[in-house]
């Protein structure tokens, strides 16, 4: 019969030797984690530049309908990825050295708010970037060759499927995440 | 982080990596690997918020919560690091002094892991240690009511690694 403090007591006997090594690969962890950040910036301005400049020389020689199509796709988009570099930030201002409880209370808060961005806002963004593409078809008609416009409409049909599936993917993924932070504290 | 507080790190580090390393080896029923990988998450957390750390606490406090939540919300995030199959001992196995220490820290993690993710907390840290007053910190909760749970905790895990249950 072993009584909690033998157990106690050959707990803390296992020992490792300290891995000198990881201190290194911790501190260049850290860094690519630092410039992650600023590259994954740099690319969302770079990209948002390239498509405003886009949008102001289509607009200039397309139609009106191209013109807001277009801009209902690209702000679409724009508005996803600002609101998912917006939520990212919430998630990296939880403070981590918060007792467990309140970590826990907080995180249950930030994956509630990401369902809601997952099962409302992200359909009505998809809704709003396919009316775009719908009102550019049109001009699409007129511009591109027989094939290429065949293409643009088909290849638009698996792309359409593809994000489909990768709004019910975050919001499993996420459900799973909300399912186990309530399980923590029941008794398994 | 400047020099200072980069030799500052380094200490603690040295300092508590077997404390943080049997923490995290806590929560994945002692599998040794998927600890090194939590543990070098833990620290990486620890390195980027170095700064943020307001003195209020002893610096080993405010690492295990670090400790604490890191290695739990990887748990929840990551599948990698949730084991295929939980390897729990046959209750009919009699667990005996001659049991080699190996199959006693198997049949210790396999206790531990059936508990709450927040008792498992409570008595890594226990196991650890760690004093009751601060243990209430890290968990949040009031010390009184920790006394009293990690009282149950103790005498279901004594129980369940003497192979009764739980």
């Amino acid at each position: 019969m072993k009584t909690f403090e033998e157990i106690q007591n050959s707990w803390s006997q296992n020992k490792e030797p300290i891995d000198e090594a990881l201190l290194p690969t911790i501190s260049n962890r850290v860094n690519r984690l630092k410039n992650k950040n600023r590259i994954t910036i740099a690319v969302l301005i770079a990209t948002v530049a390239v498509l405003v400049a886009y949008l102001i020389w289509v607009g200039y020689t397309a139609p009106v309908s191209f013109y807001v199509g277009l801009f209902l796709m690209v702000g679409s988009i724009a508005y996803r990825v600002i609101a998912e570099l917006f939520s990212t930030q919430k998630l990296a201002k939880i403070a981590l050295d918060n007792s467990y409880n309140n970590y826990k209370s907080a995180i249950e808060k930030y994956y509630r708010s990401r369902l809601i961005l997952h099962k409302v806002l992200t359909p009505i963004i998809l809704v709003v970037y396919w009316l775009g593409f719908i009102m550019l078809i049109p001009t699409f008609k007129e511009n591109l060759s027989h094939f290429w416009f065949n293409y643009t409409w088909i290849s638009s049909i698996p792309i359409a499927i593809a994000m489909l599936f990768f709004i019910r993917y975050h919001i499993k993924k996420e459900q799973v995440i909300l399912d186990k932070l309530y399980k923590e504290t029941s008794i398994s | 982080m400047n020099k200072y507080s980069k030799i500052d790190f380094e200490k603690l580090y040295r300092e508590q990596y077997n404390k943080v390393l049997r923490l995290c080896m806590g929560y994945v029923q002692g599998d040794e690997h998927v600890a090194k990988d939590l543990l070098q998450e833990v620290f990486i957390k620890v390195w980027q918020h170095w700064d943020s750390f307001k003195g209020g606490s002893q610096r080993s406090t405010w690492l295990y919560r670090i400790t604490v939540n890191t290695c739990l919300q990887q748990l929840r995030t990551h599948q990698k690091y949730i084991k295929t199959s939980i390897e729990i001992l046959d209750k009919d196995t009699t667990v005996s002094e001659s049991i080699d220490k190996e199959q006693q820290f198997k049949s210790l993690y396999s206790c531990i892991y059936q508990l709450t993710k927040e008792n498992q907390s409570i008595i890594l840290l226990e196991l650890e240690g760690i004093p009751q007053k601060e243990i209430a910190l890290i968990i949040g909760i009031e010390h009184n009511a920790l006394r009293t749970r990690l009282n149950r905790i103790k005498t279901q895990l004594t129980k369940c690694v003497n192979n009764e249950n739980i």
